[in-house]
């Protein structure tokens, strides 16, 4: 073989090595996002094409040794690159871990209303980086994944009803009476709350008798709503009354 | 509680019935689109409110009681709009979002629009002919609403069969019991269950679903 | 003024890629609603894929095109609803807008597509002699059966869908009777599979049930004749088997 015909020999070996990586990599990839998509379809395709492009860089190499050419430049380059990426990129993969996190371990789903922190909201989408969620004012709140890894979160949907413990004060009335009127006041919101009203206990204290209670409702942004009509129930009936 | 029911007809008659078992002392809506229908309502369901609306105006209603409807109940006759009903009550964050299928073929459309209580009340056909002509590997027998996870009724035909129940019962501790075929119904220990039974098991899906693929019995 | 796209379809796997990128490129076009009728096929997957809402027809009953076109109008949310045809061969963009345009100009609240083909045979034989007799003022529709149709979706919402072949001739004569202003639009020629005879003895009997069920609510008709007329055709066999 003259050194001609052995350089093309080489040239073609060099090409095939990095067109069997560019192949192996998309075959690769192709796996990668069958079986990791359920961990997060966004993730799954950041680690293919991660993938795909270590296997287009160790063809490269190949390829460059094949034509005994200096890997060592090119290698140190690569790793060097990757580094700084590395390291550029920590939010970016703190997120996708984020992500992962939120993928297996299902704290929350799309539709469930949370609370991380002081933020409260209904989850609109989880996607690769963040989380969606629209506040009961309506506001879009965009929250990147790597909080849940770091923060406690509260699922409201979790549970069918919220509880509520009132104590409201009444001014010179009797305990007895005070059962009476709370509880006709209660019978006219009743067929708001999720069940019956719970009456916990009535004390006596300085004048004024204390009626602490228990409402529910799966609803939760009815509370203040609840509180006002039954103040105004209780009103109505002519009695002066706080409520804690 | 506040229960909101849109529809008038078949399928509402059900969910209107069971919101009154649930809570008697509640408020139920129903609302309807013509007045011969809200004049039915009424006469029906004495104990609870019937509100004529037009298409759109349903969800001028939803939007402006959203803080206070507890349940949202989409059963009208058309998919199309208890689908509509359905996103509209999530977007203005009613707590309990309901739709009930006309067919059940849109139950994966409606899964895939983030509705996540949709009441298939087909499903029971398929496991209710199974149960009774008896002919059946594995039978979908309640799938639960809150969790992936239901009651699965698998057929011990062959030795094969048990084995693989056996393990999977002892691998995830499964509560079970068995159905004989001498038409005793009975708990105990695995060693027990033999050819012929139905083991009624309990499992989350994603514990189950390699069984029962397995098995043939799982469609999509 | 944005406008909604729906085609009603059964088993066009083949016809429905084609159909909802078409309907894409026309103006104005916001959404596109394929309403299943229960395909075998991979419809479904096919019109998902193209950006196309779906929804499966509310019930299987054949022929299903009435409840298609009511689940069609109900899913979408632009002020204009366009109803085409999914196997229409010569589709095109301006085909679509040809429907939509005169009530974008306020010339028309709902049009009535009308085009060159061989003659429909129901239409002339059943529609337009019955629509005459009782309806003179629409038998000057030249394709009263005509399923190319687009109306201001708030006049959908105010008729009713008949559930089989009578429901096109059912809504103009409705939609006449309240008094909203209709117009044909000339869409040219419409390349279009068409029903063997055997098959149309289904239709015409729908279409004539369509128009009688109006002339005798509208007073046109003596109702007893009328309802023995219909079902004395009911009993006839013309035939036909129905079509598959």
């Amino acid at each position: 073989m003259t050194p001609e015909e052995y350089f093309a020999v080489r040239v073609a070996l060099a090409a095939l090595s990095i067109a069997l990586a560019i192949f192996l990599g998309s075959k690769l990839g192709d796996l990668i996002m069958r079986n990791l998509s359920r961990f997060g379809r966004s993730f799954a395709s950041k680690l293919a094409e991660i993938v795909k492009y270590f296997l287009v860089v160790l063809g490269a190499v190949i390829a460059f040794s094949i034509l005994s050419l200096d890997v060592m430049v090119l290698t140190g380059i690569s790793i060097g690159i990757f580094i700084v990426v590395l390291i550029s990129m920590r939010d970016v993969f703190s997120n996708y871990a984020g992500e992962i996190y939120l993928r297996i371990r299902r704290p929350f789903d799309e539709g469930d209303f949370i609370k991380i922190g002081r933020i409260s909201g209904r989850v609109v989408s989880i996607n690769s980086q963040d989380v969606e969620l629209m506040s009961v004012k309506g506001e879009r709140v965009i929250i990147p994944n790597q909080f849940f890894l770091k923060y406690p979160v509260i699922n409201k949907s979790s549970a069918t009803t919220t509880s509520i413990e009132l104590k409201v004060v009444l001014n010179e009335v009797s305990p007895e009476r005070a059962e009476e009127i709370v509880m006709e006041a209660l019978g006219e919101i009743r067929p708001e709350l999720f069940e019956d009203p719970k009456i916990v206990s009535i004390n006596k204290r300085d004048g004024k008798t204390e009626v602490d209670l228990l409402l529910s409702t799966a609803n939760q942004r009815k509370m203040k709503w609840l509180i006002g009509r039954l103040l105004k129930e209780l009103h109505d009936r002519g009695v002066e009354v706080e409520i804690e | 509680m506040r229960s909101v029911v849109i529809g008038g007809g078949h399928l509402a008659y059900f969910a209107v019935t069971a919101l009154r078992e649930i809570d008697p002392k509640g408020r139920i809506v129903v609302i309807e689109f013509t007045s011969e229908k809200v004049e039915m309502i009424k006469k029906t369901f004495p104990y609870a409110e019937a509100v004529l609306s037009s298409i759109e105006g349903v969800e001028e209603y939803i939007s402006g009681n959203r803080f206070l409807i507890d349940v949202l109940v989409s059963a009208t006759d058309s998919d199309a709009l208890n689908l509509r009903y359905a996103k509209h009550s999530i977007r203005n964050n009613v707590p309990i979002v309901i739709a009930i299928l006309n067919n059940p073929l849109n139950e994966p459309i409606f899964v895939r629009e983030n509705v996540k209580y949709v009441v298939n009340p087909y499903k029971t056909i398929t496991s209710k002919i199974k149960e009774i002509v008896g002919k059946f590997e594995v039978n979908v027998i309640y799938e639960f609403s809150k969790i992936d996870g239901g009651i699965y009724a698998i057929k011990i035909e062959d030795a094969k069969t048990l084995r693989k129940v056996r393990s999977f019962i002892l691998k995830n501790d499964a509560p079970f019991f068995v159905l004989s075929a001498d038409k005793r119904i009975r708990a105990g220990s695995v060693e027990d269950v033999q050819i012929g039974d139905v083991v009624y098991v309990s499992s989350h899906g994603r514990e189950i679903r390699g069984l029962l693929k397995k098995m043939g019995g799982l469609e999509s | 003024m944005d406008v909604s796209v729906v085609f009603p379809s059964r088993n066009r796997e083949r016809h429905v890629r084609r159909a909802v990128r078409t309907a894409f490129r026309a103006r104005h076009v916001k959404e596109v609603i394929v309403v299943d009728g229960g395909s075998s096929d991979n419809t479904i997957d096919v019109a998902l894929k193209e950006g196309a809402k779906v929804i499966v027809q509310s019930n299987l009953v054949y022929p299903g095109k009435g409840v298609a076109m009511r689940d069609g109008a109900y899913l979408s949310s632009g002020d204009i609803v366009v109803f085409v045809d999914v196997d229409v061969a010569n589709l095109t963009p301006d085909f679509i807008e040809k429907l939509y345009t005169p009530i974008i100009q306020g010339e028309a609240e709902f049009v009535k597509g009308c085009f060159e083909r061989a003659a429909g045979r129901v239409t002339e034989l059943v529609a337009k002699p019955l629509l005459r007799m009782f309806y003179p003022e629409l038998a000057k529709f030249r394709q009263p059966l005509s399923g190319e149709i687009a109306g201001l979706r708030e006049v959908f919402y105010q008729v009713g869908f008949e559930s089989g072949w009578g429901v096109d001739v059912g809504l103009l004569i409705d939609l006449y009777e309240m008094g909203v202003k209709i117009v044909e639009a000339d869409l040219g020629f419409k390349e279009h599979d068409m029903k063997p005879l055997h098959a149309l003895t289904d239709m015409a009997y729908q279409v004539a049930e369509a128009i009688l069920k109006r002339a005798i609510r509208d007073g046109k008709i003596d109702e007893v004749w009328a309802r023995e007329y219909i079902s004395t055709i009911g009993k006839m066999d013309l035939g036909g088997a129905g079509f598959a």
